[in-house]
């Protein structure tokens, strides 16, 4: 869930921005540092962020009977990491914005930090608890992937609520009304991609699990 | 969409005139997000299109079909806004709302005229120039090379993306939500690995022709002279004047 370009008055698209921005500074940090180390990552990464974008372009069945897109921070963030999945999630969004008309270049601050800095944080968070306390693998990714979907979509119902306070409940109001008009299309959509996310992890296992792992280490953790 | 909006960057008329677009632009940013929205959102959205379309040669079509789909995002919330939420006796009170109705329109104006000016942009200037202009703020070398890597991917995962589709649909992989879940997870799955073995060929490619850790490119030849910059600062900075005088007569 992307808010549109000029949506946001101009003071929160420069205060959502001025937040994203150390979130993304320690990501871009974190991402010269593998490549000094690893120069071969760099196409991988590339790959990784053409693949996320490729993603919002598929469609996904909601059990509302309407389509949407998944956005695949879940799945990258348990492979790449939080910080390095926050950059490409920011460079993915950027292509959303002048490629696809989705999300904007003013609201590109608001869109990172809910969608590639909430999500992927949170993703991350839930995949290291769920995997410290022993849950199965195909558990914890479905919530991974479907929290930091839902995550994302209450950081973008807050930042409108804080944007645009109701005259009578206040920010709290606001936000309530617009957890109650995006719930429709963005529960669903969590559910989905949380199932989607499992899915895509099972075939990667059955399938390619040794080619996989060999390029990326991580997966070895999800393979288990 | 994809493809329409880049060929339509690489093709236009104003596509070797990118700093002066780029200018204009984000003085037009600029003039919708700071003036008021009532007189500023139609103003920048209509000098938007019009240079867009009358002025760089961008297709009519392309440029407006582009703007239905956040018009989706607008409406929903706007419907949200005119409705009000209150707390009272420990209960939820909704009702409607004149002042929300007036947020509605003023911020569906200001986001019609900020969405034609990026529209504008994104089909005006090709993706390497706005690159170079990146590079010449001091954006970070890593960012940039993974803007480029992801924008040389992007084109050959749609390909793959579309022929996957296209197989699975002839195959009735869509006939019901369970299967249509089933056949994106294939999808998904079948793209990762394709970008897998892209990237892995690509390195291999790069490796055999001496590659480090620079993928340069040349930006598109420039030909602007100083007038193109004046022109460009002076139609925000006009419609902005015009945005403020009609705002304060009301």
């Amino acid at each position: 869930m992307h808010i549109m370009e000029g949506y946001l008055p101009a003071a929160h698209c420069i205060g959502w921005s001025a937040a994203a921005l150390p979130f993304l500074a320690l990501g871009v940090k974190r991402l010269s540092a593998r490549l000094r180390d690893d120069p071969e990552a760099r196409l991988l990464l590339g790959a990784a962020g053409g693949f996320a974008f490729v993603l919002s372009a598929l469609k996904l069945p909601s059990v509302t009977g309407s389509c949407s897109h998944p956005t695949g921070i879940g799945f990258g963030t348990v492979l790449f990491g939080p910080s390095i999945m926050s950059v490409v999630g920011c460079v993915v969004l950027l292509f959303q914005a002048l490629l696809l008309a989705h999300g904007g270049l003013t609201t590109l601050g608001a869109n990172c930090f809910s969608m590639a800095i909430a999500g992927s944080f949170s993703a991350w968070a839930i995949w290291r608890v769920g995997r410290a306390v022993g849950l199965p693998v195909n558990v914890t990714l479905f919530l991974a992937a479907s929290l930091s979907d839902l995550a994302t979509y209450c950081v973008t119902s807050l930042q409108l609520a804080l944007a645009f306070p109701d005259p009578v409940g206040g920010v709290a109001g606001a936000a309530v009304k617009f957890l109650g008009v995006f719930a429709i299309t963005q529960v669903p959509l969590a559910i989905s991609e949380g199932l989607l996310t499992v899915l895509v992890m099972n075939l990667l296992r059955s399938h390619a699990g040794e080619a996989v792992a060999g390029v990326l280490p991580a997966f070895r953790e999800v393979g288990r | 969409m994809l493809r329409a909006i880049d060929a339509c960057a690489h093709t236009n008329r104003w596509h070797a005139r990118s700093g002066p677009v780029a200018l204009f632009c984000a003085g037009l940013m600029l003039c919708v997000l700071g003036a008021p929205p009532l007189a500023a959102g139609p103003l920048v959205w209509a000098a938007a299109s019009v240079a867009a379309v009358m002025g760089a040669g961008v297709p009519g079509r392309l440029f407006f079909d582009a703007m239905l789909v956040p018009a989706g995002f607008l409406l929903t919330s706007a419907a949200a806004l005119c409705v009000t939420l209150g707390f009272a006796d420990g209960g939820v009170v909704l009702g409607l709302s004149a002042a929300g109705a007036w947020t509605a329109l003023q911020t569906g104006l200001r986001a019609a005229g900020a969405l034609a000016v990026t529209l504008c942009f994104a089909c005006t200037v090709p993706t390497a120039a706005w690159m170079a202009l990146l590079r010449r703020a001091g954006a970070p070398e890593a960012l940039l090379d993974l803007i480029m890597l992801v924008y040389r991917m992007l084109f050959v995962l749609d390909d793959a993306r579309l022929a996957i589709l296209r197989a699975q649909d002839n195959r009735l992989g869509f006939r019901t939500v369970k299967v249509a879940l089933r056949s994106t997870a294939r999808a998904a799955a079948a793209l990762f690995l394709r970008s897998l073995q892209r990237a892995a060929r690509l390195e291999q490619g790069l490796a055999a022709r001496g590659y480090t850790d620079r993928l340069p490119v040349l930006p598109p030849p420039m030909a602007v002279c100083p007038g193109a910059y004046a022109a460009a600062a002076a139609v925000p900075v006009a419609l902005a004047g015009l945005a403020f005088t009609i705002g304060f007569a009301r």
